[in-house]
């Protein structure tokens, strides 16, 4: 059955940037679970109902990637508050970054396509390195630094 | 948008690269906000390694931890005089928010953590009557989670209630400690409006306040006691 265009639920694109450190291990269905119990969570049932976020696409790359939710036109908002809530996706810290908000999946995907910047493996003093649009994670004993040309001296 | 952060030394995150994140999530300016632990000896005065042409504005701040009255008196002053651009404190504690407000420090960060009592009304109105800025922290809406946050939400009502009736500045802040917790200006919106603070709160909280704080951080400090 297909209900008449007027009356057919009317869908909002949120493209959003997923910034990781370069051991970050999770994928697609680790994000998918991590956004719907965080909006569980934040507002439960009955907003997660009307909003009805869910991630339709994420593509995974070292340092990050671009992801996209699909969501209800009138709920962007919470679906907003549901995404900046994401701390952690299995154990992985993550950064979420919301870039644009598209009608339809073409005209974003066309739209947002390179916003993200790939990530390149390099080194600093032998230490192993990741970078990408002038930003450097250097591996260090304990984890990572974060930083710019600027800290590890290639200025 | 101002944002107020904690970056390396004390985190993995380096300044340039939080002016870099928080540059590209749409902010205007950050504020280093580095604990400076009196209580771990004074040599622990927060140095940044900021760029000369970071991406965005950069301003060296300092937020002051003291357990009590007497070496957060001597934590102020040491800051008056490395010339911190915003010098707050590491509220929480009653005995400190008080010495912090007498002491009429630009900010006092996070002040009603624990049982939610450590700033009240009297606090409230004194604050408003220094001038000192609150800090409605969503570190803990954003990064918590369960009982933690039902306990942060809690306790920044209780605090939004006391800045509205007495007219306390304030500003509001995800209190980001690498570049990974930097939210931009219209996900914090969203949470904040979750959360009961007003788009035009929010606005106050993150832009004319905090640049308030910035313009009058040449005026001496008082320290009384």
């Amino acid at each position: 059955m297909t209900l008449p265009k007027s009356l057919r639920p009317r869908n909002r694109y949120v493209f959003f940037e997923v910034e990781t450190l370069p051991d970050a291990s999770f994928g697609e269905h680790d994000l998918r679970r991590a956004l719907w119990f965080e909006a569980q969570n934040l507002y439960g049932d009955v907003t997660s109902a009307e909003t009805r976020a869910q991630l339709i696409e994420y593509d995974d790359a070292q340092g990050g990637g671009l992801a996209v939710v699909r969501c209800d036109h009138e709920h962007v908002d919470e679906t907003r508050a549901a995404l900046a809530c994401i701390d952690t996706v299995d154990g992985d810290s993550v950064g979420v970054r919301v870039i644009g908000v598209s009608g339809t999946l073409a005209a974003g995907r066309e739209r947002y396509v390179d916003a993200v910047p790939e990530t390149e493996e390099t080194t600093v003093d032998d230490a192993p390195a990741w970078e990408r649009d002038g930003v450097v994670d250097v591996r260090v004993d304990d984890g990572f630094m974060c930083g710019t040309h600027h800290d590890f001296g290639k200025e | 948008m101002y944002e107020f952060v904690h970056a390396a030394p004390e985190t993995a995150t380096t300044p340039a690269r939080t002016a870099h994140t928080a540059s590209r999530a749409g902010y205007e300016a950050v504020v280093l906000r580095n604990h400076f632990d009196l209580d771990e000896g004074a040599d622990t005065y927060p140095s940044y390694d900021v760029p000369d042409e970071p991406a965005i504005p950069v301003h060296e701040g300092v937020e002051v931890r003291a357990d009590g009255v007497e070496s957060l008196h001597e934590g102020i002053r040491r800051a008056e005089r490395e010339g911190a651009a915003v010098i707050a404190v590491h509220g929480g504690d009653e005995t400190v928010n008080r010495a912090a407000i007498q002491a009429d420090v630009d900010m006092l960060a996070h002040p009603n953590r624990g049982r939610g009592r450590s700033f009240d009304h009297v606090l409230a109105r004194e604050a408003a009557d220094a001038g000192v800025a609150v800090e409605l922290s969503l570190a803990h809406v954003l990064r918590g989670s369960g009982g933690e946050r039902v306990k942060a939400i809690r306790d920044l009502q209780a605090t939004l209630k006391l800045v509205r009736k007495y007219g306390t500045p304030f500003v509001v802040s995800a209190d980001p400690r690498t570049h990974l917790h930097i939210r931009s200006p219209r996900e914090l919106r969203a949470v904040a409006r979750l959360v009961g603070i007003e788009d035009n709160e929010l606005d106050r909280g993150t832009n004319e306040i905090p640049a308030d704080l910035l313009s009058d951080g040449d005026e001496p400090v008082e320290v009384v006691g």
